[in-house]
């Protein structure tokens, strides 16, 4: 009886020897967990400083703030941490919000040149984004999560903010608070967003007047294929995984989109993995300019926008 | 007695026998293989005509599970080990990276973001295979750090993963410094509904 209890010793022994030493020699660390969110320090969820001289841009691609060197046109310093982001509004570069996907901690943050200061902090179990604005009205997604970071989806709200308010109160869309809410456009006095509904994995479209924060949404369309909406010459653009429709013309849908004048302003990947910029006229379909390593681009007017890149920045007149 | 202890260690060389080979088979699996999703397969999704060759290799395979209970994303980098294959007066290095989201949640984006690294000297670069993404060193003959530019590939059809299979060329090989060639893979994924992107990072 003896040999077989050795013989079954042995040949377990012999298994995870084996299963060890297949590891070891593929030299290779693998580690599946929760995240170890215990060694995340506020310290950490740092946003750079400007030197003299550098100015604030926003890595459209990235999701960072960072300063950058206007001399060297390089990236001057940026906090790399995976999960610290920054998220902006579209075609406004005053207010960003800036947390952490992990440990939360967001705030609002007012962007100047070359300083920011944070306008709200909000604590571990919450965060904001934006979703719209209209002049110095921006608009957020407020969301709660229980300490295991389970969202609370029924008080998603949707909230909205004075530029340069005395106020630190986020007054609340009281009538949309519970829908699953991550992307609208401003169109004149009005908000349109669409809501996510998971047992279809589709958008609805509503709409809501942008000061009638009591009034009731209006249902417009159901089962939209994307969330991402746009506006061209006052009209509401709606897209699929895809494609943007524009004018009874159909586009390819990029990373990044923005229709700036009578242009589609895009940024993502190219073929051979760069970040490019490219810019086309919603008159005929050209793509009349196209430039890589993107970083960030300003609107100065509906006209002319500035183009940040790594070793470059260019003036663009839109068409 | 004696039948419980047999049942024990049998249960205790079952449990050895499929826990720690599983894991170890898929982790190697993927090591082998360029991966390619059939399904979703993209231009980065297409291997080079490098990267079928077995050869010893390093790789890091790091993940974590979304809060809330969405799933997890997985970080991968692997290259080849060693100094390099010398091909001409260059020396290469196959490498993969990809960006791996496993769980019930529908993706919105799922992108991967590599980038080289290398101690190099006298203007010695390194690339990644593909154009544009060269880093070079001084032109002192002292050893300094290179990095190539970063590059990315993104998938936002739905699809689960994001990936890309190149070689990293060190050009000359001779101004290479011995054991210092690296890789380094952000993996970041967007799922519908959740505002939030999570992302990890991993190196080889």
């Amino acid at each position: 009886m003896k040999k077989v209890v050795r013989f079954l010793l042995l040949i377990t022994a012999t298994v995870v020897i084996l299963t060890s030493c297949n590891i070891a020699a593929n030299d290779t660390v693998t580690n599946e967990i929760a995240p170890d969110v215990s060694c995340i320090t506020e310290d950490e969820n740092w946003l750079p400083i400007c030197a003299d001289g550098q100015i604030y841009i926003y890595h459209q691609y990235e999701e960072k703030i960072l300063s950058y060197d206007p001399v060297s046109m390089q990236i001057a310093s940026v906090n790399k941490q995976p999960n610290f982001y920054q998220f902006c509004f579209a075609k406004d570069n005053r207010i960003y919000t800036s947390g952490h996907s992990l440990t939360n901690n967001y705030s609002i943050i007012s962007l100047h040149k070359d300083s920011f200061e944070k306008l709200l902090e909000f604590g571990a179990q919450e965060s904001i984004f934006p979703l719209s604005s209209s002049e110095d009205t921006f608009i957020f997604i407020h969301t709660y999560y229980d300490e295991d970071g389970h969202e609370y989806v029924e008080q998603r709200e949707i909230c909205q903010l004075a530029y340069n308010s005395a106020s630190k109160e986020l007054p609340v869309y009281k009538n949309l608070t519970g829908l699953m809410i991550t992307h609208g456009v401003c169109i004149g006095d009005i908000l349109f967003f669409t809501a996510y509904i998971p047992s279809s994995n589709t958008y609805n479209l509503y709409s809501i007047g942008i000061g009638s924060l009591s009034d009731m949404p209006t249902l417009l369309e159901q089962e939209l294929a994307a969330p991402e909406l746009y506006e061209y010459n006052g009209e509401l653009i709606k897209s699929t995984q895809s494609h943007i429709f524009i004018n009874g013309d159909d586009y390819s849908k990029n990373s990044i989109n923005y229709i700036i004048a009578n242009s589609l302003i895009q940024i993502g990947p190219n073929e051979y993995g760069d970040l490019t910029f490219s810019a086309t006229s919603l008159f005929d379909g050209e793509i009349y300019y196209t430039i890589d390593k993107i970083i960030d681009f300003r609107s100065e007017d509906e006209k002319t926008i500035i183009l940040y890149g790594e070793g470059y920045i260019n003036e663009l007149s839109v068409r | 007695m004696k039948k419980r202890i047999i049942s024990l260690l049998l249960i205790a060389g079952v449990m050895c026998t499929t826990a720690v080979p599983a894991f170890a088979a898929d982790a190697d699996s993927a090591r082998r293989q360029p991966y390619v999703d059939s399904e979703n397969a993209t231009l980065a999704d297409a291997p080079s005509n490098n990267t079928m060759v077995i050869m010893p290799r390093t790789a890091q395979e790091k993940s974590y599970t979304i809060p809330g209970g969405k799933g997890s994303i997985t970080s991968n980098a692997w290259r080849t080990t060693g100094n390099g294959t010398w091909s001409g007066n260059t020396l290469q290095w196959n490498y993969q990276v990809s960006a791996v989201y496993s769980g019930t949640y529908t993706v919105s984006k799922i992108r991967t973001t590599w980038q080289g690294s290398a101690s190099m000297r006298n203007s010695a670069s390194l690339t990644l295979g593909i154009s544009n993404s060269g880093g070079s060193a001084g032109a002192s003959s002292s050893w300094s750090y290179v990095s190539t530019v970063s590059k990315y590939w993104e998938n936002s059809n739905g699809a689960k993963n994001s990936s890309y299979t190149s070689n990293m060329i060190a050009t000359p090989g001779v101004d290479y410094r011995s054991g210092t060639i690296a890789i380094a893979n952000e993996a970041k994924v967007t799922l519908s509904g959740d505002p939030k992107p999570y992302a990890i990072n991993a190196s080889a």
